[in-house]
């Protein structure tokens, strides 16, 4: 019986044991956690929202740099910008010309909070993290989200690049006929979101047909191709 | 719905199957065992129990829902205890004790770690207790096989470098800011030398070379500086020669590399019986407790590769040599969601020592490199090197953001 | 961070170092596992440093030659037979390089790199080899050399089975004299099988090459006549003969085996034809026999001078020969120029009766006779016999043949004693080799009467 056993488990082993490992190496890679933005940096003068992806950032005019900011009072490694566990963080790293926090020089390190006004030589920027800090410093920034008016599911806009349509690489995917593969893209430029149509149909704001370009407004319902969607601001 | 909710217990399906292979390869291992029978099924059954509790606690308290890196260690170290139970009892009972031990320290290290701020104030000491250890061990290591690298404290013998390995790495990685501020790697750089130097004074040359990998791995994330990290290797290179051309005792411990088959019955013993018994397990082995590798000396350390090879067959042999490159691929490929660069460097140099050691010793003992009797790391029989091999896979635990548990902000966020 | 990150993919050539490794790793297992695996020290296989577990060795008549039994490896019963398969069976402590069991280790002992030593260890069988050879035929050749070094070989010369391989000294396996007795004068060159692996003087034997180069080269060799008066002097040397034999035709000059009517075709025909003829009879070339790479033998005649030549042309000068070339080249004038090369393992079958290996017939292309010479050189050897040693030599046996007496030292030492021949009777296509070293007597009264009494012995 034993011999049996043996005779026939030396071949499971090196079955079970090649299954074990691809499926845990597959595993890690395919359930890989994926990146996503953290906060924005959002440019005083353009309104430019530059996306932060990691939970450090390095910032100077080296273009090793995660953000490259290419002007002369700035220094290469100017400044990282961290997440910590439960908050935001501003360093320092031997600038020239310092930093200005909301008016102030910052020594060495510095909490930040959402709203928290940088000045990094004669580069200007308001930091966004919306989860971060109660809103009160500084210029507000709005963060929107798209609400279906069918189901009430909701999509939020934590970016300044989004897709809508029946293609399944679309960021906002609609399995509707009336639905174009690409239908429409969102961006945030100038501090506000604009619609672009790339269907024959048009998208209809607030039912009127548009073809081309449209800001949009807090409030706006947008229909694609018989899908109801509401453009509103995050609560 | 029902695929999708399926796929979220995917862990635990490994789980299963993993459990299925231990379970199976522990009814081999008794069924060779006569003395202590009942003893050794409660130690092969606590490995079990140890691998299902830690994955349910992580499941419950932190809500932990990728355990593939855990579950490949468990798997590995499952490999190394049924064939270490196949030769001695009290080897298998040791076996187990490192092996929770090895739990613990990565689940301790797990939460060290956790907290940049806490790693950033933990460097300094880290790198103190790395050059007390070091000391203490130079002054008062046993000599052993040629080597000076262990100490015996009563009757608990260990291998002080094993536990260095985790400071190295401690000390070398840092986060964004420490990277922005301090360009040069200058210090660390004294702080290698000095380790890999207490190590060639004990003629670990093994865990030297490996600690040199390490130190280019580092030096080269955190600087990106090709000319520095070049100059170093070619002194390195330099002093490695000079050591071994005047070091008569030195070049004698390399004097077998590629003669192996000259002296099968002196010098070449040891490896020539590892690539005899290999070659004898074929695809699928001979079956747990039937190979002849066991009575060669070092066989579950230094030779264990062997007798996977020959028990288990070269074909699981070859899975968990891969099983390394894969793990360093991964890390590589997760590198960029890591939170911190911290985790970047803690992650690749650690999954990079793992492979520098396995190649160390799988291709030192096959005589493709020259033998310098590291151990493979999680199969290898050793208390020091299993608590340190757990330690490292922390650090690449930490490359994933899902390690951690969630703060509070972060759950509302993604809700 | 992303430059970081990015640094991090230098590591890729890390994992491809590795991985390299692997697969050279993988690939020296794939190449060398059954070397590894079949090694002495492997006690899987081995038990102090002899085979313990391997298949059965059997002769054509499926009489055991070598078995294991309880973890130990036995021979025949029999004592003589013992001695006289042992080069072909080969020792289990890896003295003879060119026994079965050193060249068929891995199949003996079932090793290959899927299933490992698992069978074997498990069960202590592999596979079984069965050998062409008859155990009787090659116990009367032992008896018959009687103590004398040499060999003796037989082989069908329509399917290339060898029935007869042996060489002396030979020992018994079972009872193996000690190491000082092994290294004394009487079992020189014991480990090795001389019917394979040796060559030697040819001497008369060589004859058949001269002739067959003054048949293909001298169109009127039949009208012509040789006058020997016991010597021939050449450029002030002479090439000594073996008698006084007056006047007489080509045919005769060979029954005789005229040293200076050859001598003088030899110089006649010159270096170039001579070196020619003698690679086309494949006595330059080897080919295996069962992985065995027969000893090449030597006719180079590049700086011969005419008495050289002379020399040469019975035999003597630099000239060798491998015993198995020569039996084989005696199969290839039986078989009106058509040579089929030599084989001894039949089949290999595993402990289940599959056979894995059955051996076929093959050509052996490295001696090219053409039909007509094969014709002409058949009816001179046929002569031989008939009109010189006499059909009594080899009752009902329709013998073709030359002997020849190589000289290789001084009086003391004796001579290389030869016979090579064939038969004719069509249900015995039997070829023979016979060389007995340091014959006392000379090669007609040594070598004929054993191959006489090896040849009775097939099929009885």
């Amino acid at each position: 019986m034993t011999g049996m056993f043996e005779e026939y488990v030396r071949f499971v082993f090196p079955v079970l044991g090649f299954v074990i490992i691809a499926g845990c190496v597959l595993s890690l890679f395919f359930k890989r956690p994926k990146t996503k933005t953290v906060a924005f940096l959002v440019n005083s003068k353009s309104g430019e929202a530059v996306p932060l992806h990691y939970w450090e950032t390095s910032i100077g005019r080296s273009p090793s740099c995660d953000i490259v900011l290419n002007y002369p009072t700035v220094s290469r490694f100017h400044s990282v910008v961290s997440r910590r566990k439960n908050t935001w963080v501003i360093f320092d790293t031997g600038s020239k010309t310092g930093i200005i926090l909301n008016g102030q020089k910052i020594k060495k390190k510095e909490k930040l909070s959402d709203g928290d006004k940088l000045t990094f030589g004669e580069a200007s920027y308001i930091f966004s993290a919306p989860d971060f800090g109660d809103r009160v410093k500084g210029e507000k920034i709005l963060e929107y989200e798209l609400i279906s008016t069918t189901n009430g599911k909701k999509f939020r806009l934590d970016g300044t690049f989004f897709t809508i349509g029946r293609g399944k690489d679309c960021d906002v995917y609609l399995n509707l006929p009336t639905v174009s593969r690409k239908h429409v893209e969102l961006t945030f430029t100038d501090g506000k979101w604009k619609m672009t149509n790339f269907s024959s149909n048009g998208v209809y704001v607030n039912s009127r047909q548009y073809m081309k370009e449209k800001i949009l407004k807090n409030g706006d319902i947008l229909d694609i191709g018989g899908a109801k969607i509401k453009f509103a601001e995050r609560e | 719905m029902a695929v999708k909710k399926l796929k979220a217990f995917r862990y635990a399906f490994y789980l299963l199957l993993a459990t299925v292979f231990q379970l199976l390869s522990f009814t081999q291992v008794l069924s060779k065992t006569e003395e202590n029978k009942t003893s050794l099924a409660v130690i092969l059954l606590s490995f079990v129990l140890i691998e299902w509790f830690y994955v349910i606690i992580m499941r419950v308290t932190i809500g932990q829902k990728s355990f593939e890196l855990e579950m490949i260690a468990f798997f590995l170290s499952s490999v190394g205890l049924s064939i270490i139970a196949t030769v001695s009892f009290d080897f298998a009972m040791k076996q187990l004790l490192y092996i929770l031990a090895g739990v613990l320290i990565f689940i301790v290290m797990r939460w060290l770690i956790a907290n940049s701020d806490r790693v950033t104030y933990l460097r300094m000491p880290a790198a103190i207790f790395a050059a007390a250890v070091l000391a203490f061990n130079l002054v008062a290591a046993q000599d052993y096989n040629g080597a000076k690298n262990w100490v015996q404290i009563g009757s608990f013998s260990f291998q002080p470098s094993e536990f260095v390995k985790i400071a190295f790495i401690f000390v070398g990685a840092a986060t964004l800011d420490k990277l922005q501020t301090t360009k040069s790697v200058f210090k660390y750089l004294v702080f290698a030398a000095g380790c890999i130097g207490a190590l060639f004074l004990m003629r670990d040359f093994g865990t030297a070379l490996i600690f040199f990998a390490t130190f280019l791995i580092i030096a080269y994330m955190r600087s990106g500086d090709w000319k520095t990290i070049a100059v170093i290797c070619v002194a390195a290179v330099l002093g490695a020669i000079l050591i071994i051309s005047f070091k008569s005792t030195v070049t004698a411990r390399f004097a077998t590399y590629r003669h192996i088959w000259e002296t099968p019955y002196d010098e070449g013993m040891q490896q020539t019986r590892m690539l005899i018994y290999s070659a004898s397990g074929g695809l699928f082995g001979v079956g747990l407790g039937n190979g002849k590798l066991r009575d060669i000396y070092a066989s579950t350390t230094d030779l264990i590769f062997g007798m996977v090879c020959e028990e288990y067959g070269l074909v699981l042999g070859f899975v968990i040599l891969l099983t390394f490159a894969a793990i360093l691929v991964y890390t590589i490929a997760s590198a960029k969601s890591a939170r911190t660069t911290f985790y970047v460097i803690a992650a690749c140099s650690a999954a990079g020592l793992l492979l520098v050691q396995t190649s160390l010793n799988v291709f030192g003992v096959t005589d493709l490199l020259p033998w310098t009797g590291v151990t493979l790391p999680f199969v290898s029989r050793g208390g020091s090197s299993m608590m340190s091999c757990w330690a490292l896979l922390a650090f690449i635990k930490s490359v994933d953001p899902r390690a951690y548990p969630k703060t509070l902000k972060e759950t509302q966020m993604t809700e | 961070m992303h430059n970081t990150v990015r640094r991090a993919f230098l590591l890729l050539f890390v994992v491809g170092a590795f991985v390299a490794g692997t697969v050279i790793l993988g690939f020296s297992f794939f190449r060398n596992s059954e070397e590894w695996a079949t090694h002495r020290a492997n006690n899987h296989l081995y038990s102090g440093g002899q085979i313990s577990a391997a298949g059965t060795i059997y002769d054509c008549n499926e009489k055991i030659l070598a078995q294991t039994k309880d973890g130990k490896r036995y021979y025949s019963t029999d004592s003589a037979v013992r001695k006289a398969t042992l080069h072909a069976v080969g020792d289990t402590e890896g003295f003879m390089s060119t026994g079965v069991h050193a060249l068929f280790e891995s199949e003996l002992t079932g090793y290959n790199i899927v299933s490992g030593t698992y069978y074997l260890s498990k069960f202590g069988i592999g596979n079984d080899i069965n050998l062409t050879l008859d155990s009787n035929v090659c116990k009367t050749a032992y008896n018959a050399l009687n103590g004398r070094k040499g060999t003796v070989g037989v082989y069908n010369y329509k399917t290339g089975e060898i029935i007869c391989m042996v060489s002396t000294p030979s020992y018994d396996p079972e009872n193996k004299p000690d190491k000082d007795t092994m290294n004394s004068d009487k079992y020189k060159a014991a480990y090795i099988n001389k019917f394979l692996s040796s060559s030697f003087t040819p001497g008369s034997t060589f004859k058949i090459v001269t002739s067959a180069c003054a048949i293909e080269n001298i169109p009127d060799i039949y009208e012509r006549t040789f006058t020997c008066d016991g010597e021939l002097e050449v450029g002030g040397t002479k090439v000594i003969c073996n008698g006084k034999h007056g006047k007489q035709t080509f045919e005769k000059a060979l029954n005789n085996s005229c040293n200076s009517a050859f001598a003088e075709i030899a110089i006649e025909l010159g270096k170039t034809k001579m070196q020619k003829t003698a690679e086309k009879m494949g006595l330059t070339s080897s080919f295996e026999v069962d992985r065995v790479p027969l000893s090449k033998g030597t006719a180079d005649f590049t700086k011969a001078v005419d008495i050289d030549m002379g020399w040469a042309g019975i035999g003597q000068y630099t000239v060798t020969a491998n015993p198995c070339m020569m039996m084989t080249l005696m199969g290839a004038v039986a078989n009106g120029g058509e040579t089929v090369r030599p084989y001894y393992v039949k089949s290999i079958t595993t402990p289940k009766g599959f056979s894995t290996y059955k051996a076929s017939e093959k050509r052996a292309d490295e001696i090219n006779l053409n039909y007509d010479t094969a014709e002409k050189l058949q009816e001179l050897l046929r002569s031989n016999v008939v009109n010189y040693y006499g059909e009594n030599v080899f009752p009902g046996l329709e013998m073709c043949g030359k002997t020849g007496t190589a000289e290789v030292g001084d009086e003391k030492t004796g001579d290389n004693a030869w016979f090579v021949g064939f038969s004719q009777k069509e249900n015995f296509p039997y070829a023979i080799v016979v060389l007995i070293e340091n014959s006392s007597s000379s090669a007609r009264q040594a070598a004929i009467p054993v191959a006489n009494t090896v040849l009775q012995s097939i099929g009885g």
